[in-house]
């Protein structure tokens, strides 16, 4: 099985999860890279993605499997079917579950003031506040924040659970900007994930 | 960024950054935005603005970009953030490109285009935006009789566009800075018979009766040779789902069918086929360069193709190898053959038969039988097929309630059809749609009268109370949007103020059925005096159409025969059976024998 390491920014970033994963089909499917097809009623190209990010984040650290075996020239033929701000920037060789098994995610945050305030994220049960199909719900996140570091005034680094326990990191954003009256526009790039706490990259080059 | 992603949906869809977008950075001496008044995932679809935009884009010095109309969240961000509406490729406001260009496929999209045009902060008409806006400019189907809009646009592409289209552009390059607009208009409709600029070419109405017509003959373009014409190998890959999501291959033009309410079916006339050869390279060069798992073959009638066959033989072991599904959708019933469905999913099949008896199929020419369908339809239940769709359309010339009725009886005949076949296991799902029929320019029954509201209604709830008795599912379009688009369809220039007017009365995305509302035209057209009756009833044989000045070739006197003809319920056999003399022969466009086929 091969392990791609592409990145989703750019116009790229407003394209949903499930249109991404039709539009990494595609690619694939351009580049003729070959990927086996599922044998059921529905052929569709064996592709398992990490875990979903919401519309307008960007990132340089999305993951996609495809059940394929080695092609060496595989990165250059994907890189010349991309769409912008689609790149794909590194190829590994090992079986995993990526959705499952990539389990936390670091962000940079980037908003007025945000990296003065950072440090609250910190604070026992810290609890956002956030709307979700139209109810307003309190939850306390304490547990799936694993690190929140001040870059300088407007920017903030952070890492976060992320596949099935989940946080995201707009809500995080959000919240923030409103408990503190920080005003203007946002944005968030995803840089690197992990399983644990080693690096995504680390551990798809180990075999093992 | 995320202000955006938070209060707009899909905010994709006013950026592109599609696959196979040509350089839209290259110096650029002319500047053309390509506009379609629907969204951007029906505009993506449209096979015409495909073609241009590849074509402007590969002349030296020109860029050719797009622009869809926008839903209300992203209008309010835009009004709330102060920005024009703009291009998707480098979100450059539209008053700042030499073009603004609409194709227009349907007429229920006209108030859109006030929308785009007033979000992008353009004067609507051409008088308010003397020489210091672009040109606003039109093409597309709609462009035979676009004199309801007359008074918006600066001028009107009549026809097929790849070749003049080409010249014109080039034209405009090196004449850019030497002459104002007005000169520049006046050059083109001087040198293009395809080009009609209204302003140039008043026309005089009494009350919403055309008097006197535009003194220009205008000549709808017909490319003549498909192989040798500039075909796009290559469509935009979004990264959103259309409604089409799929590459799209165009098989021929014209239909030779003469299905007298069809407006294509005479518009596009005569039959133009591109060989196997190069449809087979088309489709392969789309799919490789797309990396679509879908293909569908196009044109007005499918199984018409001469050159189908041919095509198949190589098409279906490259779709099988590649894992592409193929779509043939138009096929008509009588050339419908079992081995043509293939062997893709075998789901759902769609016939057109428009009418529930023999008399009124004869009178509208579709030429096909009960034993037809009924034979077309066997060999498809026998191949494994489970669901069946059906359009037909109510209020066609002289229909009666035994016409009605017999759409319900055929209905009826093959779902016992499908029984008998079956003799076990679930039902046949069945689906029967009737819209309501709408007299287009230059068809046989451009003469003849909408019908009344009373008599569409009462047929509706016939069918609607007694297929659903059987449990056959039916569907209808409301009578106001198809009144709508009557008016708009035969319209003249006496209907331009009402619709401006309608658009200020809030009308927008007017093809969206949930979307229109006949309560802003309806006050417009009282305010303006618009007597719709007048533009809607039959008119005389003989009396001036709004639309005259514009010749498809085909000639008026073979639509009035074809006319006549109808009423008495006699056929016109199809053009490749016989040469039926409607005009284009004569004029030398049908070269290759047997109606202009190939094989």
């Amino acid at each position: 099985m091969l392990i791609f390491k592409f990145t989703k920014t750019d116009n790229s970033s407003l394209v949903a999860h499930v249109d991404t994963l039709r539009a990494v089909t595609y690619i694939f499917r351009r580049a003729k890279v070959d990927v086996e097809y599922s044998k059921g009623f529905n052929p569709h190209m064996e592709l398992g993605f990490s875990a979903p990010i919401s519309l307008g984040i960007e990132s340089v650290a999305e993951y996609v499997s495809a059940k394929a075996d080695f092609q060496p020239d595989a990165l250059d033929k994907l890189n010349a079917n991309c769409p912008k701000g689609i790149q794909f920037l590194a190829m590994f060789n090992k079986k995993v579950n990526l959705a499952a098994t990539l389990n936390r995610a670091e962000y940079i945050l980037t908003a007025n003031g945000i990296g003065n305030v950072i440090d609250q994220i910190l604070a026992p049960n810290y609890t956002i506040s956030y709307t979700e199909k139209k109810v307003e719900v309190q939850k306390d996140v304490s547990s799936r924040i694993f690190s929140a570091t001040r870059i300088d005034d407007n920017n903030a680094k952070v890492v976060l659970a992320c596949g099935n326990a989940n946080l995201r990191p707009d809500r995080l954003v959000l919240h923030l900007m409103a408990t503190n009256n920080l005003t203007g526009d946002y944005k968030i790039v995803k840089t690197q994930m992990f399983v644990d706490d080693i690096p995504a990259d680390e551990f798809l080059c180990n075999n093992n | 960024m995320t202000k955006l992603t938070d209060s707009v949906q899909k905010p994709y869809r006013y950026f592109g950054g599609e696959f196979n977008t040509p350089d839209i950075n290259k110096p650029a001496d002319v500047r053309f935005c390509m506009c379609v008044a629907d969204s951007y995932e029906v505009g993506m679809s449209n096979l015409g603005v495909r073609i241009l935009y590849y074509l402007f884009n590969s002349i030296d010095k020109v860029v050719c970009e797009r622009c869809y109309a926008p839903f209300a969240d992203y209008e309010q961000y835009l009004k709330d953030n102060n920005l024009p509406l703009a291009s998707l490729e480098t979100q450059t406001p539209l008053a700042n490109f030499d073009f603004v260009g609409f194709s227009i496929q349907y007429e229920m999209c006209y108030s859109n285009i006030f929308y785009m045009l007033e979000l992008a902060g353009i004067p609507v008409t051409t008088a308010e935006r003397g020489e210091n806006f672009p040109f606003v400019v039109a093409g597309g189907p709609c462009s035979v009789n676009l004199e309801p809009m007359y008074k918006y646009f600066d001028f009107i592409f009549v026809g097929e566009g790849e070749t003049p289209w080409k010249q014109i552009i080039e034209d405009y390059k090196l004449l850019k800075g030497t002459m104002s607009k007005s000169e520049f208009l006046r050059h083109v409709d001087e040198k293009y018979d395809c080009i009609y600029v209204p302003s140039l070419h008043p026309s005089k109405y009494n009350g919403d009766k055309v008097v006197t017509v535009p003194n220009k003959k205008v000549w709808w373009n017909i490319e003549n040779n498909l192989d040798e014409m500039f075909t796009p190998q290559v469509q935009l890959v979004p990264n959103i789902e259309l409604v089409h999501n799929r590459a799209v291959a165009e098989l021929f033009r014209g239909c030779a069918n003469g299905c007298r309410f069809c407006q294509a079916g005479f518009i596009y006339r005569p039959v133009r086929e591109r060989s196997a050869d190069c449809a087979f390279e088309l489709c392969k060069n789309l799919l490789e360069s797309t990396g679509y798992d879908e293909l569908s073959l196009t044109s007005l009638s499918t199984s018409d193709y001469s050159g189908l066959m041919p095509l198949l033989e190589k098409l279906l072991p490259y779709a099988r190898e590649h894992n592409v599904q193929l779509n043939l959708p138009s096929l008509r019933l009588d050339s419908f053959k079992g081995d043509m469905a293939m062997g893709n999913r075998k789901s759902s099949l769609t016939f057109a038969p428009e009418a529930g008896t023999q008399r009124l199929r004869d009178v509208i020419n579709k030429n096909i039988t009960e034993e037809n369908i009924m034979s077309a339809l066997t060999d498809a239940f026998n191949q494994g097929y489970t669901s069946v769709k059906l359009y037909f359309m109510l209020g066609l010339p002289t229909e009666t309630m035994e016409d009605v009725e017999g759409i319900y009886n055929l209905a009826c005949k093959i779902k016992s059809l499908y029984k008998w076949i079956k003799k076990s296991g679930k039902d046949l799902r069945i689906s029967v749609s009737c819209s309501t029929f709408i007299p287009k320019p230059f068809t046989p029954f451009q003469w003849c009268a909408f019908a009344d509201r009373e008599s569409i209604e009462q047929k509706q709830r016939y069918l609607a109370e007694n297929l659903r008795k059987k449990g056959i599912n039916f569907s209808y379009n409301d009578y106001d949007g198809s009144l709508m688009e009557a008016i708009l369809a035969r319209g003249g220039r006496t209907v331009a103020d009402a619709l401006y007017q309608a658009y200020k009365n809030g009308a927008r995305f007017d093809a969206w059925s949930d979307m229109f509302k006949w309560e802003h035209y309806q006050k417009a057209f009282t305010d303006c005096g618009v007597d719709i009756p007048k533009i809607v009833g039959a008119y005389d044989l003989d009396e001036p159409l709004p639309w005259d000045y514009v010749d498809i070739g085909v000639t008026k006197k073979f639509l009035q025969n074809e006319y006549k003809k109808a009423m008495q319920a006699t056929t016109t056999p199809s053009c490749n059976k016989q040469c039926n003399g409607c005009g284009l022969n004569a004029k030398g466009y049908c070269k290759d024998a047997h109606g202009n086929v190939k094989y």
